[in-house]
């Protein structure tokens, strides 16, 4: 199904929350996997999740179609993630550092992240870029978006992605060779 | 032998022509022959292998050896590690979740979205209420008190739903200085201010301000 097609049938009383359920069923593997790679743990990653569809809930009959709906969930998925860090930090006070200090622990401990040693610490490299670039590595890697679509979700240049992404991946390689 | 002996370019050619025709003639089928003969000597040593293994000292190889093998030899390949490395670690690092957890999702959401009320239902306990007179003078105060706090205010209620649309960066900025105890104005990524395309500034999305709460503030 199209998103014009889901948004269809979201504008119809009728089929409102049959629509929502299937924008759901389409989009929840990407959205989680991209929440869960910037806050690592499932359980963090499971309310966030929650939490941006219930504002696309919320948000959809204001929705103009101005960018894809795809970048749209996007983005509200990534603000929600940037604000949950920024209100980990804000409430037990803590450094850039001890969060990401956190985050590298339960990538040791979680037993249900697979992948040898190498792997963990490129995971561990991750946790060491700023979270905007991390976010664009994300994006870019794993995700396999456009630039153009990341700049659609980041309000960022192309030309800034690029760099961003070059940088991210030149320290993630220095980090790796380090070991 | 004379090592500082020159060798001329005419020499060189000389010595070239002299090789016999029959040494090129013969190459290729010396490789063919080697080439043959080396498969067939390994063909040999295999079945050997398999069949006296024990002779040999080999009793058994697990496959996880060989896989592990083939990751080793590629991770050492020095000319390539590095693109190695990045093709490994896209395919191999997963976050396991169960297919259970995505089947039950849309259910939790789905649990989590408040439920519109129908007005009719609102208003159903007035009836009720209207029969009792101390409800009935206590509901007309509140009209009334409502009545004569939107006169003291320009702004109707028209004009709030229309501000939604309105809201600037100023607008939320100046509501969460005032709520400055909460939230810190300046830990806020730049990138948070710009418009959603819901017609609602991010800002009030993502810090789970309310954009009522904003125009309550504002514009009475």
């Amino acid at each position: 199904m199209t998103d014009e097609e889901i948004l269809e049938k979201f504008y119809e009383p009728a089929s409102r929350n049959w629509a929502f359920h299937v924008l759901v069923k389409q989009y929840q593997r990407k959205v989680y996997y991209h929440i869960r790679r910037m806050v690592i743990d499932h359980d963090d990653s499971d309310d966030l999740v929650q939490e941006t569809f219930i504002k696309v809930w919320k948000g959809l009959d204001n929705f103009h179609g101005k960018s894809a709906l795809y970048t749209w969930i996007y983005r509200i998925a990534t603000n929600e993630c940037l604000n949950f860090l920024a209100k980990k930090r804000r409430r037990f006070f803590l450094p850039l550092a001890d969060v990401e200090a956190e985050l590298k622990n339960k990538i040791d401990n979680d037993t249900h992240i697979t992948g040898d040693e190498i792997l963990k610490h490129f995971q561990k490299a991750l946790l060491t870029l700023p979270e905007k670039q991390r976010l664009v590595f994300n994006m870019k890697y794993f995700d396999e978006m456009k630039y153009e679509e990341i700049s659609e979700v980041l309000g960022t240049s192309v030309g800034a992605l690029k760099a961003s992404y070059h940088h991210a991946t030149k320290k993630i390689e220095d980090y790796i060779k380090k070991i | 032998m004379n090592k500082n002996k020159h060798i001329s370019i005419d020499d060189f050619t000389k010595s070239f022509a002299e090789v016999p025709d029959s040494y090129f003639q013969n190459l290729e089928e010396n490789i063919i022959h080697n080439t043959v003969h080396k498969a067939e000597l390994q063909e040999k040593l295999w079945q050997l292998l398999q069949t006296k293994p024990k002779e040999f000292g080999i009793v058994a190889v697990p496959e996880s050896y060989f896989e592990s093998l083939n990751q080793t030899i590629l991770k050492q390949t020095a000319t390539n590690a590095t693109e190695v490395f990045w093709q490994q670690a896209k395919s191999s690092f997963e976050f396991e979740v169960p297919n259970a957890y995505f089947e039950q999702l849309s259910t939790n959401i789905k649990n989590r979205i408040p439920v519109q009320k129908q007005p009719q239902e609102k208003w159903l306990w007035l009836p009720e209420l209207a029969k009792q007179p101390i409800y009935l003078l206590a509901a007309a105060m509140v009209m009334a008190l409502g009545l004569a706090y939107f006169q003291l205010n320009s702004k109707t209620v028209d004009s709030f739903s229309a501000s939604i649309e309105s809201l600037t960066k100023e607008d939320i900025s100046i509501y969460i200085a005032s709520k400055s105890d909460e939230i810190d104005i300046e830990s806020i990524p730049e990138t948070n201010w710009e418009t959603a395309d819901a017609g609602v500034p991010l800002q009030a999305q993502y810090n789970n301000i309310d954009v009522n709460d904003i125009l309550f503030e504002y514009e009475l």
